[in-house]
This record gives structure tokens, sequence and C-alpha cells, in this order.
């Protein structure tokens, strides 16, 4: 564990830093345990995460105050085995007091009956947030978490290599087809972007921006629209784009995607805001040849999905709802939070005035073009309505599962959406859910 | 095919050898790989040859991996050695009390004791996994060391290999000498019984040992604390998060690396006493 | 039931469970020494199986939007329907049959020949050959799979360039996924074959050779006959594992999405259980796949017995 030099010169109070430094040095010297002691009366709270860096929030969080203690067990990632860990911790009446769960596994977690209600605690910060953060934890009008951060989805691309053979920066769709084929024509080898298959809140961020939500709270019923016209749409493009050779298919952030970024051979990524972390951190030696900007849009209407976005639920059996309150209250809006997330990330936080602060502690310089920030704000301001629904996460190893053939021409991409649609449907009533296929008025 | 003429032995020779080498390479190549990827660095690992080295990274990569997260893999390497050494150890002295006593003892329940553990061994762990983890919650063991060690334990292949190696290295003689000199019974197991079935017993060690090694469902269902992983499960988790942080990448290679060594190292020292056990095993 | 006898095996003559009663001790001391594996037996294998036939027969239903949490339905057998009618198990039984078609042929060919080879009189350094083909078996499951994920990815591994196919496109998974099973095996099994051949009588070998018996001739007609029960249990022992193949896919998944979540019924029932939280499918299903088990292995027994007494 170490304090890097730019908390030290802009991060905590001095006091708070003081304390910092003893604590992370105490545990420094007893093996680098993030769990060392709690303080004499502190109550101690407990968080499972898998989200980078929390060990740092964490240990800031602990040596800025004395009456919670905060536990942290990093678990693995979300479809990685994060939710089905947390979700079978609560029905094994094990939960920690605090889960992370994204805006896309909230209502998942929720029919397990395992979260408390938050919406009183909750009642006076809804002003503070990203509408769409704020959204995303009240999926039925009622407050469940509290938002950490906003994933929206940008263009990223090589700015370099785009100026160099003179292809514009597509702003529509249909200007993007027609840069991927300049870019095609420029390196047989290389193409515009990946569009990975496997890889369902991918799919379900650029199906976002076309503005049908696949799930709507009406009433006591869900009514469920993945097969609706902003996806078939979107999947039709894409469909023409794949049969065309017009993208590529590797997954984003695998050894080959890096390879193929690395060796010139993808020249844009459609990503979301943490994409700017994996840039970095994978290709550094790239400094300078990248821009960022908003996404593509269908006939000029701006817009633009979301993919990831974390949030905290607080278990319902917590023995210390109050305390793990107080610390989810300081992760998601104290401003030190996003000083300390800067130092090893690119944050972009759900909540306003922290997003003011991670821009004035961005590090600049990797990138081209418009600064990195206005762009994810505008992308931010951008985010059209739409509700996750109780069988999201499933969704995605559905799409993942059935989009597999898509390449090797067994299926189509509106084929298969309209399949998972169906496969949706099937599910959810199986289950016992209300459910009503297609959109509503 | 008659009386071979030396040329044409010597091609057979050659060609007999030939694929002898062929296996070799194969089973041997991935590992070879395994050692030349983890020199390098993660932009040399994309960039250069499969079996070629980058620059010599080695270290930086080992202290990486026993940094990350204050250093968990040291967690995981003492699991791994606390659940198949201990398990092994104790579940082999289990299975052989078992043996024994079905094969030497005439307790009630012997027989139907000998019939469900044959029937044990054909159950799939994969029927068991579920199930043992909503017990373990009921218990409210979930996530602890015991809810993956003591399941371990349980090796009914074990049982009966240990109640032939009784019945065949445990003269019914000596045990009646035993007896009549005045040994208890617990007494005569361990200090006449054990002894005589020591090869047998290793053998079930070793087995059980590689088999807790090699177990990745159970403590993929019922652990959450990765300072409770196993090494497998450790890397396994490591894995996954290569898509989004690609910087796991050497730190899983390194790791498995340094997974295996002792293994392999093992393996070549006891190769000897695991071709017995095998043998063992196998004959019918 | 077979009798496994370990090397040098002093008594000749197993004494059986009925006639040795005699001189079996008959004091019941004895129940002591088995009830810690008779604990362990029903604690963690009776009570789980109990429990999972108890489970299968239940079901979980929501309601409404389903923020209200769940409750318990008895379903009878409404479980084993759904997932007898389940297209995705179907589509796993049908990849772990594939995986068993290729993975069991191709390794208990490949370890019988190798194993015959080492036998022969011809080979030089039987030792390390043996070693090479036996160290893959040291190396865990995970490790061995993740070695080959990276080993099959198509454009940082050389397997691509080598085969020109990439082995993690969805026509060449399941000989990928069996390749991992082959290499982590095939040594552990020439070892047993190896061994079991160390048994065929030297002079019916030497016999035959004088009868002017090739080697391949004297290893179909003579070496093979004799360790048929051995390939036997070997073939028993696969076809169990090759059902509930689990940790391989599992790995290569996070490297590929040709992988489904429920790519074989191991990874149905986890899938079930742990990612979809049907504790009613799920018990169903391993029950299934037991019974599936069972079945086989019977199958296979039946066959073996058959052949040897013949």
């Amino acid at each position: 564990m170490e304090l890097s030099p730019a908390l030290r010169t802009r991060g905590l109070s001095r006091r708070g830093f003081l304390r910092a430094t003893a604590a992370l040095g105490a545990a420094g010297l007893v093996g680098g345990c993030t769990a060392s002691a709690a303080p004499p009366g502190a109550t101690t709270v407990s968080i499972w995460s898998w989200l980078t860096g929390m060990d740092k929030y964490v240990a800031a969080f602990n040596a800025a105050q004395k009456d919670v203690f905060v536990e942290l067990r990093v678990i693995a990632a979300g479809l990685s085995g994060g939710y089905a860990q947390q979700t079978n911790a609560i029905r094994a009446h094990n939960a920690p007091d605090v889960l992370h769960v994204e805006y896309q596994g909230l209502p998942q977690i929720l029919l397990t009956g395992g979260l408390r209600d938050l919406t009183a605690d909750m009642a006076d910060l809804e002003s503070q947030y990203s509408p769409a953060a704020w959204r995303g934890v009240r999926p039925d009008g009622r407050t469940w978490g509290v938002p950490m951060d906003l994933a929206p989805m940008v263009f990223y691309y090589r700015k370099d290599l785009f100026d160099q053979h003179g292809i514009a920066l597509p702003r529509t769709w249909d200007e993007f087809r027609t840069a991927a084929a300049a870019v095609k024509q420029v390196d047989p080898q290389a193409r515009i972007c990946s569009f990975p298959l496997n890889d369902g809140s991918f799919f379900a961020g650029m199906s976002w921006q076309a503005g049908d939500p696949w799930w709507t709270a009406q009433g006591d019923t869900w009514a469920v629209d993945i097969a609706g016209e902003g996806t078939l749409r979107t999947a039709s493009y894409w469909q023409s784009m794949i049969k065309d050779d017009q993208v590529a298919g590797v997954v984003h952030g695998t050894q080959d995607w890096i390879a193929g970024i690395h060796d010139g051979k993808l020249w844009g990524l459609l990503g979301a805001s943490w994409s700017v972390g994996t840039l970095n951190r994978s290709i550094p030696k790239d400094t300078g040849r990248w821009a960022v900007a908003t996404m593509p849009t269908w006939e000029g209407k701006p817009a633009n999905g979301i993919q990831g976005g974390t949030a905290f639920g607080i278990s319902a059996e917590s023995k210390a709802p109050e305390a793990a309150m107080t610390f989810l209250r300081w992760l998601s809006t104290n401003p030190e939070v996003p000083k300390i997330g800067s130092t090893f990330t690119t944050p972009f936080p759900a909540h306003l005035p922290n997003r003011a602060v991670a821009r004035q502690a961005y590090k600049g310089g990797y990138f081209l073009g418009d600064p990195v920030y206005d762009v994810l704000d505008e992308a931010a301001k951008r985010v059209p309505d739409w509700t996750w629904g109780p069988n999201a996460l499933r969704l995605f190893s559905t799409i993942s599962d059935s989009f597999g053939p898509v390449r090797s021409g067994g299926t189509t991409l509106p084929d298969a959406v309209r399949k998972v649609q169906q496969h949706a449907v099937a599910d959810m009533r199986a289950r016992g859910l209300s459910v009503r296929e297609g959109k509503t008025a | 095919m008659s009386f071979v003429d030396s040329k044409s032995r010597w091609v057979s020779t050659s060609a007999v050898h030939l694929i002898l080498v062929v296996a070799a390479l194969y089973s041997l190549l991935p590992l070879v790989w395994l050692v030349t990827s983890s020199t390098k660095s993660l932009g040399d690992f994309s960039t250069t040859g499969a079996f070629e080295f980058g620059e010599w990274n080695l270290w930086a990569n080992v202290k990486a991996l026993f940094a990350q997260e204050n250093g968990i893999f040291w967690h995981w390497l003492l699991n791994s050695v606390l659940y198949a050494g201990g398990g092994a150890v104790l579940g082999a002295l289990i299975c052989a009390a078992c043996g024994y006593a079905i094969a030497k003892t005439s307790f009630p329940g012997r027989r139907l004791l000998f019939a469900l553990t044959l029937t044990g061994v054909l159950v799939p762990t994969t029927v068991l996994a579920l199930p043992m983890y909503l017990l373990a919650a009921e218990l409210r063991v979930v996530d602890t060391f015991w809810a993956v060690f003591i399941p371990l334990l349980t090796n009914p292949f074990g049982v009966y290999l240990a109640r032939v190696y009784a019945d065949a290295s445990v003269p019914d003689e000596v045990l009646e000498a035993a007896r009549v000199d005045g040994a208890g019974q617990l007494r005569t197991f361990f200090t006449v019984a054990l002894p005589m079935m020591r090869p047998g017993v290793v053998t079930v060690l070793l087995f059980q040992f590689i088999g807790i090694w090699n177990n990745f469902f159970l403590p993929l269902v019922l652990l959450t604390d990765p300072k409770l992983f196993p090494v497998s499960l450790g890397l396994f988790q490591w894995s996954t998060r290569q898509t989004q942080f690609p910087q796991y990448t050497p730190l899983v290679i390194t790791g498995s690396l340094l997974a295996v060594l002792p293994l392999v190292v093992a393996f070549l020292v006891l190769n000897q006493q695991w071709r017995k056990g095998l043998a063992a095993g196998s004959v019918k | 039931m077979s009798v496994l006898a370990p090397e040098r095996a002093p008594a000749q003559e197993q004494p059986s469970v009925e006639t040795s009663t005699g001189t079996r001790r008959k004091d019941f001391a004895g129940a002591v020494l088995a009830v810690p594996f008779a604990v362990l037996l029903v604690g963690t294998v009776l009570v789980p199986v109990a429990y999972t036939l108890y489970l299968s027969l239940f079901t979980e239903r929501l309601r409404g939007l389903g923020f209200s949490g769940p409750e318990h339905v008895f379903v009878w057998l409404g479980n084993y329907l759904k997932v007898i009618a389940d297209s995705a198990f179907h589509a796993s039984l049908g990849n772990v049959a594939l995986f068993a078609l290729i993975h069991i042929p191709s390794m208990l060919i490949g370890a019988l020949v190798l194993a015959l080879l080492l036998d022969s009189a011809v080979v030089r350094l039987k030792q390390v050959w043996s070693l090479a083909v036996f160290v893959p078996y040291a190396v865990p499951v995970v490790i061995g799979g993740l070695i080959w994920a990276y080993l099959y990815s198509p454009t940082i591994g050389p397997i691509k360039n080598l085969l020109g196919v990439d082995p993690l496109s969805d026509t060449a998974l399941l000989p990928s996924i069996a390749n991992i099973a082959t290499w982590q095996w095939v040594g552990y099994n020439m070892i047993i074959f190896y061994t079991a051949l160390q048994a065929v009588p030297k002079e019916i070998v030497e016999a035959a050779r004088a009868d002017g018996a090739g080697g391949l001739r004297t290893a179909w007609s003579i070496k093979i006959p004799v360790i048929r029960p051995t390939i036997f249990v070997a073939a028993v022992f696969t076809v169990i594992g090759s059902l509930q193949v689990f940790t391989e896919p599992m790995v290569l998944k996070s490297f590929t999405g040709t992988v489904t979540s429920t790519w074989s019924p191991s990874m149905y029932v986890y899938e079930a259980a742990f990612v979809a939280g049907d504790n009613g499918r799920a018990a169903a299903a391993s029950v299934l796949i037991a019974v599936i088990c069972a079945v086989l292995s019977a199958v296979v027994m039946r066959f073996s017995t058959r052949r040897s007494a013949r």
C-alpha cells in the first residue's frame, strides 16, 4: 500500500492526512493488511466490492474519523461472480453491511428482498446527483442504493491516424460506416473498432442510445421491450457492419484487443468513461494519439447510453445501517474521494459537486482534442430514460450466449435480439413476475 | 511380421522415439511457454512470440504478484498447502481407520457402511455443491475455512482402497497375536496395522492431495473471502478480471508458474511413490 | 466388484468378509475407527444428496414486480420437467457427449500407445519420457486451463498460426477443450497402463516372440487383452469425469464468448444455482446428471465384464 504523491500534496486535511499516514504505516508494518484493528468504540461496517481502489477509499475513511470502522473484502467483478456471491450471501444470511450493486444489477438483487429501503436516508441528496444515476437507484420509485459513479459511453479514436488519412470524425452512424470503410481502405488489416458479441452490458449500452428502454415498471407489471424498434435498428446496423467485415470482434480489454490497439489495427473504441483508464494503462505509449468524442448519433439526435456505473446498497439484515450510511454518504459525496480516485483512475462521480472535483484533479496529457471531462459531461447529459429490469444480469448471459453464432453466420443480430426478448419474457413469467410484452403507452 | 533385420529395426526404433519426442513436446511446451511468458512485461506479452523471451521482467512480475492486494498470493499458497496438505494427511488417516475397521473388525452396520461408501464414490461433485452450500448457510459457516476443509476430507474411494490394503497387508494372525498380548483395538490399529498399511495409506494420501489441490467447484461455491482462497481459485478470480484490467495478465501467468513449480518438483521427487500408488489404484 | 491389489501384496488369497469372521475381532471397538468417516459420509454426502432430492421438488415464486421477495412452492416434478424441456440443458449434454467422444478415445488410445511404446524393448530413457508426459498431471486443472487459454488466444498464442484455425472459434472450441483434458490426463493413464503391462507374464511375451510375432502383434493380441480390465476402469472414470467437466470450460469462458454459461451440465447446475438463484432447477438438474452418470458407468462396467468373460 503506498500513499501516492498526489494524495500527499492535494488530498485530505492535515490532521486526517497525519492519521492516514500513521494508519497506513502501521498497516504496512503488520503485513500490509487493510483490515487493521478497529479503534475502540467504533462501529464496524463490512463491505464487499470490486471497485478498483476501494481499498484506498476505505483506508482514507478509516483514517479520517474513528466512529465507524470499515472492513473491505474485494470480491470478483460483478458477472464474474460478484453478484452471485452477494446474492448467495443474502440467501445464506451472511451478507456484509454494504453491498456493491451496479445500476444494472440493483433490481435483480432486489428480488432477494435483501436490500434496505434508503428512501428516507437519501431524500436530501436528490438534487446533487446526475439524474441518470438517481433514476438508476430508484427502479420502482423507492431509493435502494447510494450512487457512486456513472459510465456514459463515448467514442475514443486515433485522432492522429484519422487526421493523417483525412478521415472525418463520424458524428452519425451513417458517417461511422463511411469512416469504417475508410479505415479499412487505408489498412486492410485495420478496423475502426471492435464490436464484442459476448458483452451484454455493452450491447445494452449501445441499444440504450437508440431510445427504446428494455424494461419499464408499469404499476405492478414489467413492460419488456428488448426487441423494440431502437434495439432492432441498432442490431441491424451492427449486423451489416459485421457482415461487411467493417468491425473487429475481439473482446474489449483482452490481450488480443490490446495487441490490436498496440499494433494500430484498432483505430477506435466504443467505450465507457472507465475506458480512459484502460487505455492509459494498457497502451501508455499511445499518449498524444487518441481523442474522445461523444457517440455517433442516429440522424443527429444527441443521445448515448451508459455502460456500467457503481452504486452501493445496505443489507436488510445489517446490524449497523446508520454507520453503513455514514460511510456511504462519505464515499459518494466527500470531495476527498474523487481526489484519491484521480491518483489511479479517471473517476466520473455521480455526485455533481464531486465530478467537478474529479475534473480539477484530472491530469491531462494523454488525449488530444476536447478535454475528456467536457466530453463525458456532455455524454452524461444526453442519456435517455432507462430502467434496468429484474433479470438484466441474466439477460447479459443470454445475450452473450445467443450472439455467439452471429459472427460465423449462424444467426443474425436482429434474429438473436428477438430470441433474447422471447427468452427474457418466458424466463420472467416462469418466475412468477407479471410481464407485458412490447412497448407500452 | 518375422524377425526384423537391423535396418528396419533401426527405422522402427527411430519411429518409436519420434513419437515419444512428440508426446514429450506436447506435454512440456505449454509449461515452457509458462516460463518464458512469466519473464515478460504486459506489453511484450502481446507483441513478442509465444516462446521467445522479451525484455527480462520476471523479477518485476514476481514483485508485483506478491505486492498485489497486500500480498494475498502468500495467503493463497498457504491455504492450498493447508487444504491439500492438512486435508490429505487427516483424510488418509480417517480412510485408513475406516478401511481397516471394515476389513478387520466386525461392528454392526459394517456392510451397510461399505455399501454406502461404494455409492459415495459414484456421487458427482456437481450434485453436492449446492446442498453443501445451503447446509453451510444454515449452519452459518459459509465462507469459513472449515466449510471447505471438512467436505474435502471425505474420500469414499480412499476408504475402498484402504479396505483392500488392510485385507492384503495386515494378516489376521498378527492381529490375533496383538490381541493375545492384550492390546486394545485402537492401539492395535495405530501400532500394528497402520505401519503395515503404510504404503497404501501414502497412496491414498497422494491421491487425496491431488484431488483437493484440483478441486475447484467447492471453494468456488463456498468461499468469497479471498484470504481463504486456494491458489487455483485466486488465480481464476484474477483471470476473470483481465477483460477489464489487463494488468492482471502477468500476475495470473507469474502466479501460475509459482503455483506449479513446487508441485512439479514434488512430483519429480515423489516419482517412484506415485507410480506405485497409481499402479495400486488401477490394477483390477 | 473388482479387487485392487497393492503392489507386492503379501496375502494372495483374499479372505472375504464372510469367511474371515472366524479370525476377525469381535469387539465392537472397531466401530470407533469407522466413526469419523461414517460421520463425514453422512454429513457431506448422504445428507446433501437427500437435501438435493428434497430441493428438487420446490421452487421459488415471485409476484408482480418481484420486489416483495420470493415464496416457496411445492411443484412435484415440475423442476425435472423444466430441465428436461430446457434446450440449454440439451445443448450442455450434447457438448459433453461430443467432448467425451473426442477426449476419451484420443486420451485412452494416446495413453495406451505411449504405454506400449514404453513397454517395448527398444526404448531408451524410459524414465525421461514417462516423466515428461506425466508432468501435466501435476498442474492444477485451473492453471492447465489458463495456460492453454493463453496459447489458444488468437493473436498472442501460437496455435492459431500453427494450425490456421482459431482454436476458440465455435467450430474448434470442443476439440480445444478436449485437448486441455487430454493433455492433463494422458500421462496419468499412460502410467497406469504401463504399470499394468508390467504384470503381463514375460514368458508369454517371449514365447510369442519366438513364434515370430512382431511388436505390434504382441501388443495387440497379448498385452492389450491382459490389461483390458484396467482400460475399462480408466474408461469408466473418464466417462464420469467427462460428464462433469467444469473447470476447463469455466476458465476458457473468460477468454472467449463461445463458451456459454451453461456449456456443460455442471456449468448448467452452477448457473442455475449460483447465478440464476433457481435452487429447485439446479437440484433437479444435478439429480439427472447423477442418474446419467450412474447409468453410463453401469453400462461401461457391464460391457467390460462381458468382454472380459469371453
